[in-house]
């Protein structure tokens, strides 16, 4: 973007200036101090970013006129005006702002970024608009997005920045170990290392502790052992002493128990229990003896009820036969009931059988009683003559059958003609017609001639609507026979022209038409010959018109009576009423349609009834071969010799049934010869049993004579006589055994009662007595001597129960045999008191002892030691751990510290780099290069020793050099990138001294060159020497001292070359001659355009500067 | 002379004064276990020569060092000989630097069962079985002063038949606690070589000389992983030897290495190590694991086990899941195998890491370039020990330490971030 003119329509000490034409490339203006350069800059910002900030203590302007103003400018986009205003006077906020293209068309606000390539406020004030004071601070370039483009020191494909790896890196690593020796992991876990060494030392004296102790317990335990062996014995005497005492008493009594029983002489032995033994064999001896005389007396009431009993040898002979002949007393019963069976089996079949005949009608049921006999009476007819019976029984079946489906059919179709034509005739009856075809005609014609009327209505309506427009029309004909006032005054106003063109033209002197007297009076007759013809053919056309409207008129008057006569004609065929035409139209054509709704309904009912017609005539015709094969059926069944009545079902009946028939007559026959069979062999059983009865002696022969020949009862009371036979036997059988039984008994009891007096016998002779009186006497003198040995033996308990196993009674005997119970009690006392002073002093050591050994079981328990030795491996492999991490990450930063300090050496940014190369040229080969560290926002400058400064360090001038340099490179990096905005620079080299100052100036002269708009405010005389020595086109700012509307063209020495070399010398000086009064308005300038050209001197002064620094060079 | 068959039970550094060591952390439900696994591994070698009937027990040193144990241990090695002792099972104990007879400390009566073999000198004696002699057992224990020398033991009897018999034709044991060339133990009159010294269970030589380690009845750190025991070793009728390992290992150490590609996903991986886990625990059922994961291989899961929570959240999860069972299986570590795991195409870009990676390859290529560690140490740290511990003396760390800072550079300037 470049800037061409700027119009600064209100601005602090600017109202009304005017720069136009500046240039693509250098323009340097010369003010003096006060003389509004400063102002100028800040117009530049405020015109393109708004009055914001400081900006607007330039509003409003000193000398009044309206705040603000425009700046032009050309760029990729093309040319456009930036407008910017105040919207109030007094300078408070509010603004407009207007973007005008060179076509007239006006972008909105947003396009302004874009002319401005985007380049922000910050960006803009502090790279390409600078002042003194913006170029003094580097900081203010800290601020903005341009110092991504100085400090941005990565390597280009990464997305990690370097310096943030190793900062994390380093933090990583001084957690570890800190490298400025605070606290860290590695330095923790080495003081907790130490730590637990220190404790391990501690608890490892626990060893010689345990020594100690061990060897402390040992030596007590040599004196313990002593004192409890004194303690035992004196314990041990203590305990017989007092066990004595306590056995004393006892003691002297069994002395005088030994004594008693010495007095008994030796002992005599005697069998235990011997009395009660000898008392038990003469109880049981006299038990045994009751029972034998009890089985005595019983074996003598066995043999007289034995004798009692008689038998009959001749029934005990034939009860085997009687038995057997018993086990066919189920076959009796079987036999009786099949008898009864066969009898009513047989009587079922006989009027079964008969029931049949009658049934099947061949036997009369008045003349044939039923029963078995008349059964067999009734002759059966033979499948033969049925068979032959089949032919005249299929016809008469056939002509019936036909005969029943046409009476079925002919039903049918009478019954179908009569409910079509029932619902035909109600059809008719709701439209309230009798014949359909009538009613259709009629319908159809009511409906055609309203369809007709309603047509005709129609017409008529369009008609006498068309009669109204024409006659409307008409009406507007008739008036616009006399033209309208306007049409006629202008036809008249033209014929008059006309007329006076004539008469001008005609009449007036040559002198005042001169050539075109008749040229105006042809003209005039041909107006007013046109108005006139105008006029006539108005006229005519329109009596034309006003004859065709009215003879269209009488034409439909004509059409509308003929069609209204024929409505007339309609409407009389037409029944009267019903309601408008439309309705009556709707009427008829339902009336219509229902009609036709009737029409298949019609021909269904014509259909039917020709139908009915046709199967009454098929009845007729199948009633009369019914008839001829009932003839021929009745014939049949006379010569088969059947009832002549017997119906088809009877036979077809009879033919069924012949072989059932045929078996029940073969049933009943095979049933009567197993009756017969069955009594025969009832009667040879009756036969048996009677001979068997009379073999054994049994009277049957009063049941024979009540019942007949009952086998069964015969039988049932030969069985009886045979069981009460049996009974006896049995009862005989049964005291038989038990006599023997009694006998048996009885010997054993008297075997028992011997063994029982050889076992008396026996005990005495084991007790040495001869009787038993002398028995029971030795048996006394026993007992009494067992009495004093189980009291001696109760004394002897009661002193073992009482020593307890304390001491032995040998010990007691000597104590008790020896000493008399005082003394034994003095004793006692002596020992008790020596034996509390051992246990005492036992009991100490003992203690001290228990103590020594909880000391040495919780010493032998003690794992701290491998506790610690636990915690210390795990700092240890923490260490270990860490360490090695750190190792990690000290190598990885040490290999990336070097990768650093190589990306510092040799991939600077390319803004640096090319500020290296204003920089040296500014300061003329001094500093040679500006560099920024990696990852800081700070700058540093070689100089061509290869010392590396920071800016800080710098001169003043030198600084401001650097920061020129910054600024150069920043905005050639923005013009790379297509944000190619003009700079603009404000007393920038005021502190530059005469070389660098010159150097500077070259330096902006070869950038404007390669492209960039430069505009240079300078308050220096030298200055602008310089670029004029440079040949950059230089301009002095106007007096600003009043208001007023001025005027800077910038006269470019590319346009004025042509001229320069026209131009003779001499004149040249004089233009430059004349500049100061060009350049310095005067209060002489006229009030409405007073404008001040400011002349370009740069031609002559080039010339001379030229010359002059061609000279110095 | 009896050749009667016999057995004994060769066993060593019991190392009662070192728990279980070498992790950086140890739960709180495992530390009785850490504590007490080399008693428990101790009292299963005596419980293995009560069991087996064992005609005697060889001790080849390193069992106790009773200044770091205190009392508990000799104490309770004296309670475990007096075991022993009562099923008539000899002791003989050739002690190590650190245990030497002199060291045992006097207020613990050794029962006597037992026999210390002396300092400074061989003794030779006989083990005497039900029917005569059966052994003849020749050792000395290590002078913390003066190394113990071969030359000390009896030379074998050139010409004989049994060369390494002893001048009876008993069957000769050596018991010695150290380390020496395989030929030289040839030369002595030696049938089998009862050492201590090594914590894993090796056999330089097999036969007709045996040479035997019988290795740690407890491993003690994550590298001593496996199986670990005592040994029984059965001399039969013709002085044939068989040696048999009896585990005795109260918990023990297993080293895992799982392998990736460029399609595992971490689910993937999960299962891997949780399928491990369980074959594992059915092989040995009984037994507490200490188990340390090594994931080798390349694929997109080694940044986010390298830089992100993946790897502990995995080793959280299988701790959680089968740390705490009964026995445990607790899951100590998973680390990355350095080896080659960065793309080829990293080492030619124009990046910085490029750059780096570059650089560093240059030092492992160079392994006498130096790694200046001094700017990043504080200045008292400079000379001190801190300085030491941390120069990368050793090639071996220094190439894993380099192997480490490539991929730890390449993770931070590829900058991605890893996956959670």
């Amino acid at each position: 973007m470049r800037i061409t003119d700027l119009d600064v329509d209100g601005f602090g000490v600017w109202t009304g200036l005017r720069i136009q034409r500046l240039g693509d490339t250098i323009n340097v203006f010369y003010g003096p101090n006060e003389a509004g350069k400063t102002t100028l800059l800040e117009f530049i910002r405020s015109i393109l970013y708004g009055f914001s900030g400081e900006r607007r203590r330039y509003l409003p302007p000193v000398h009044g006129g309206r705040g603000g103003g425009s700046i032009e400018v050309n760029g990729q986009h093309g040319r456009y005006r930036v407008s910017r205003h105040v919207t109030s006077d007094d300078g408070s906020p509010g603004e407009r702002l207007l973007l005008d293209a060179a076509d007239g068309t006006r972008q909105g606000e947003h396009f302004l970024g874009t002319l401005l390539s985007n380049v922000d406020d910050a960006v803009f004030n502090n790279v390409f608009a600078v002042g003194l004071r913006e170029v003094q601070e580097l900081a203010t370039l800290s601020d903005t997005a341009a110092a991504e483009m100085l400090y941005s020191l990565t390597a280009g494909l990464d997305r990690v920045s370097l310096v943030e790896v190793l900062r994390e890196l380093e933090a990583s690593r001084n957690r570890i170990l800190d490298a400025t020796g605070g606290p860290c992991q590695a330095v923790q876990l080495l003081a907790e290392h130490e730590k637990l060494r220190v404790e391990i030392q501690e608890v490892a004296t626990i060893g010689h502790r345990y020594g100690h102790l061990a060897t402390e317990r040992n030596q007590l335990h040599g004196e313990i052992v002593l004192l409890e062996e004194e303690a035992n014995r004196t314990e041990q005497l203590e305990r017989t002493l007092e066990a004595a005492l306590a056995v004393y008493d006892p003691w002297r009594q069994r002395a005088a128990l030994d004594e008693q029983l010495a007095a008994f002489g030796p002992p005599k032995t005697m069998p235990e229990d011997a009395i009660a033994r000898l008392d038990a064999l003469v109880a049981a001896t006299e038990k045994h003896q009751r029972h034998v005389d009890e089985l005595t007396e019983t074996r003598v009431r066995l043999r007289r009820e034995f004798a009692g009993l008689t038998v009959n040898d001749a029934l005990w002979r034939q009860t085997a036969r009687i038995e057997a002949l018993k086990e066919q007393e189920p076959w009796i019963v079987q036999l009786k009931d099949t008898l009864v069976g066969l009898e009513g089996t047989i009587s079922k079949l006989g009027e079964e059988l008969a029931g049949e005949a009658q049934r099947l009608g061949l036997c009369n049921s008045d003349t044939a009683p039923a029963g078995a006999g008349s059964a067999v009476t009734v002759t059966w007819p033979s499948a033969r003559t049925l068979a032959s019976l089949r032919g005249p029984a299929r016809q008469l079946r056939e002509t019936q059958g036909r005969l029943n489906k046409s009476r079925q059919a002919a039903d049918e179709a009478a019954a179908n003609a009569d409910t079509l034509a029932e619902q035909l005739r109600s059809g008719l009856a709701a439209h309230q017609q009798q014949d359909l075809t009538a009613a259709l005609d009629q319908a159809g014609n009511v409906v055609l001639l309203l369809r007709r009327r309603e047509q005709i209505e129609g017409r008529l309506n369009q008609l006498t609507r068309h009669q109204t427009e024409l006659e409307d029309k008409n009406r507007e004909l008739a008036e616009r026979q006399l033209l309208p006032a306007g049409v006629l005054v202008g036809l008249g106003g033209i014929f008059v022209f006309g007329a006076v063109l004539i008469l001008a033209g005609l009449l007036m002197p040559t002198t005042v038409t001169g050539s075109i007297g008749w040229t105006l009076a042809v003209l005039g007759l041909a107006g007013s010959g046109a108005a006139a013809f105008a006029k006539i053919m108005l006229e005519r056309s329109n009596a034309a018109q006003l004859d065709a409207c009215q003879q269209q008129i009488e034409l439909l008057r004509s059409q509308i009576e003929q069609m209204t006569q024929e409505r007339d004609a309609v409407d009389s065929q037409l029944p009267h009423g019903g309601g408008p035409t439309a309705v009556r139209l709707q009427a008829a054509e339902r009336e219509l349609a229902g009609l036709d709704g009737l029409t298949p309904l019609s021909a269904r009912a014509t259909t039917a009834r020709q139908e009915a017609e046709a199967t009454a005539q098929r009845v007729t015709e199948a009633t009369d071969a019914a008839r001829h094969a009932k003839h021929r059926w009745r014939a049949a069944l006379v010569a088969a010799g059947l009832p002549e009545t017997l119906a088809l079902r009877q036979v077809r009946r009879l033919a069924a049934h012949a072989d059932r028939i045929a078996q029940r007559q073969r049933d009943l026959a095979s049933h009567q010869d197993e009756l017969a069979r069955r009594r025969q062999e009832l009667d040879s059983l009756a036969t048996r049993i009677e001979q068997l009865a009379a073999d054994a002696g049994v009277p049957i022969a009063a049941t024979s004579a009540t019942a007949g020949r009952d086998p069964l009862a015969m039988l049932r009371t030969l069985v009886e006589a045979a069981t009460a036979q049996q009974a006896a036997a049995a009862r005989r059988e049964a005291l038989r055994r038990q006599s023997r039984t009694a006998r048996r008994v009885q010997t054993k009891r008297e075997e028992a009662i011997g063994r029982l007096r050889h076992r008396r016998k026996s005990l005495f002779i084991e007790a040495g007595v001869k009787s038993e009186q002398e028995f029971r006497q030795r048996a006394l003198e026993c007992a009494r001597t067992g009495v004093l040995h189980q009291q001696r033996e109760q004394i002897s308990h009661e002193i073992e129960a009482a020593l307890a196993g304390r001491c032995p009674e040998t010990a007691i005997a000597e104590q008790i045999e020896a000493n008399n119970r005082p003394v034994l009690e003095g004793r006692r006392r002596e020992l008790q008191q020596r034996a509390a002073g051992v246990r005492e002093q036992l009991a100490a050591l003992l203690e001290n002892r228990g103590r020594l050994n909880e000391q040495l079981d919780a010493l032998a328990a003690d794992n701290r030691m491998a506790s610690k030795r636990l915690d210390l491996s795990v700092v240890e492999r923490r260490i270990e751990d860490a360490l090695h991490r750190w190792q990690v990450l000290a190598a990885t930063c040490a290999v990336l510290d070097a990768i650093r300090t190589a990306y510092e050496k040799e991939r600077q940014p390319e803004t640096l780099q090319e500020a290296s190369g204003y920089l040296d040229r500014l300061t003329q080969g001094r500093y040679i290069r500006v560099w920024t560290p990696l990852g800081e926002h700070v700058l540093r400058v070689d100089d061509a020793e290869g010392h590396s400064l920071p800016v800080e360090s710098l001169s003043r001038g030198t600084r401001e050099q650097l920061f020129l340099s910054l600024r150069l490179a920043l905005a050639g990096l923005y013009s790379r990138r297509d944000a190619s905005l003009p700079l603009v620079l404000d007393d920038v080299l005021v502190n530059f001294d005469a070389d660098r100052a010159k150097a500077a100036a070259a330096v902006l002269r070869d950038f404007a060159a390669a492209g960039h708009q430069l505009l240079v405010f300078t308050c220096h005389e030298h200055i602008l020497k310089l670029f004029k020595s440079l040949k950059a086109p230089v301009s002095r700012l106007p007096n600003n001292a009043s208001p007023g509307p001025l005027v800077v063209q910038i006269e470019h020495p590319s346009e004025e070359k042509p001229k320069r070399e026209r131009r003779p010398r001499q004149s040249r000086r004089a233009a430059v001659q004349e500049e100061p009064e060009v350049e310095e308005p005067n209060d002489d300038r006229p009030d409405e355009t007073a404008t001040a050209v400011i002349d370009q001197d740069g031609e002559s002064l080039w010339e001379e500067d030229d010359s002059d620094e061609m000279g110095e060079e | 002379m009896s050749n009667s068959p016999f057995r004994f039970v060769h066993a060593s550094d019991f190392h009662l004064e070192r728990p279980l060591m070498g992790v950086a952390e140890v739960p709180d439900h495992l530390r009785e276990l850490f504590l007490e696994a080399p008693y428990t591994a101790a009292r299963q070698v005596f419980d293995a020569a009560l069991a087996e009937e064992a005609d005697f027990v060889v001790l080849g040193g390193g069992i106790v060092v009773p200044s770091d144990t205190g009392p508990r241990g000799p104490l309770w090695l004296a309670e475990q000989f007096a075991r022993l002792a009562s099923a008539r099972i000899g002791v003989y104990w050739a002690g190590s630097p650190i245990d030497p007879p002199e060291v045992w400390p006097a207020v613990v009566k050794l029962p006597a069962n037992v026999h210390f073999f002396p300092t400074g000198r061989v003794e030779s004696l006989l083990v005497e079985g039900e029917s005569g002699p059966l052994a003849r057992l020749i050792g000395t224990s290590c002078d913390p002063q003066r190394s113990w020398r071969l030359d000390d033991f009896p030379p074998t009897n050139v010409g004989q038949p049994n060369a390494a018999s002893d001048r009876d034709g008993l069957f000769t044991i050596g018991v010695v606690h150290g380390e020496a060339e395989p030929p030289a133990f040839q030369s002595r009159a030696v049938q089998y070589w009862a050492l201590g010294g090594r914590h894993d269970r090796t056999t330089p030589l097999g036969g007709p000389v045996v040479i035997h380690y019988c290795g740690t009845p407890q491993g003690r750190r994550p590298q001593e992983s496996g199986v670990h025991g005592c040994t029984l070793v059965q001399v039969d009728a013709q002085r044939q030897v068989r040696t048999s390992l009896i585990p005795t290992d109260a918990a023990r150490w297993i080293s895992q290495r799982v392998p990736i590609d460029d399609d595992t996903t971490s689910q993937q991986l999960e299962t891997q190590f949780r399928e491990r886990l369980n074959s594992l625990t059915e092989a040995m059922p009984t037994t507490p694991l200490l188990v340390s994961w090594t994931v080798a291989g390349r694929g997109p899961l080694l940044s986010p086990l390298r830089r992100g929570r993946l790897a502990s959240d995995l080793l959280a999860a299988l701790q959680a899941d089968y740390g705490h069972r009964a026995p445990p299986v607790w899951s100590l570590s998973i680390e990355l195998e350095m080896a080659d795991t960065l793309p080829p195409e990293w080492y030619v870009q124009e990046t910085i890491r490029g750059e780096f990676l570059r650089e560093i390859r240059q030092l492992q290529m160079n392994p006498a370039a130096p790694i200046d560690f001094d700017p990043y140490l504080s200045e008292p740290h400079r000379a001190g020990t801190l300085a030491a511990a941390v120069a990368l003396q050793d090639a071996h760390v220094r190439d894993a330490v380099l192997r480490e800072a490539a991929a730890l550079g390449a993770d931070l300037l590829t900058g991605e971030e890893p996956n959670p």
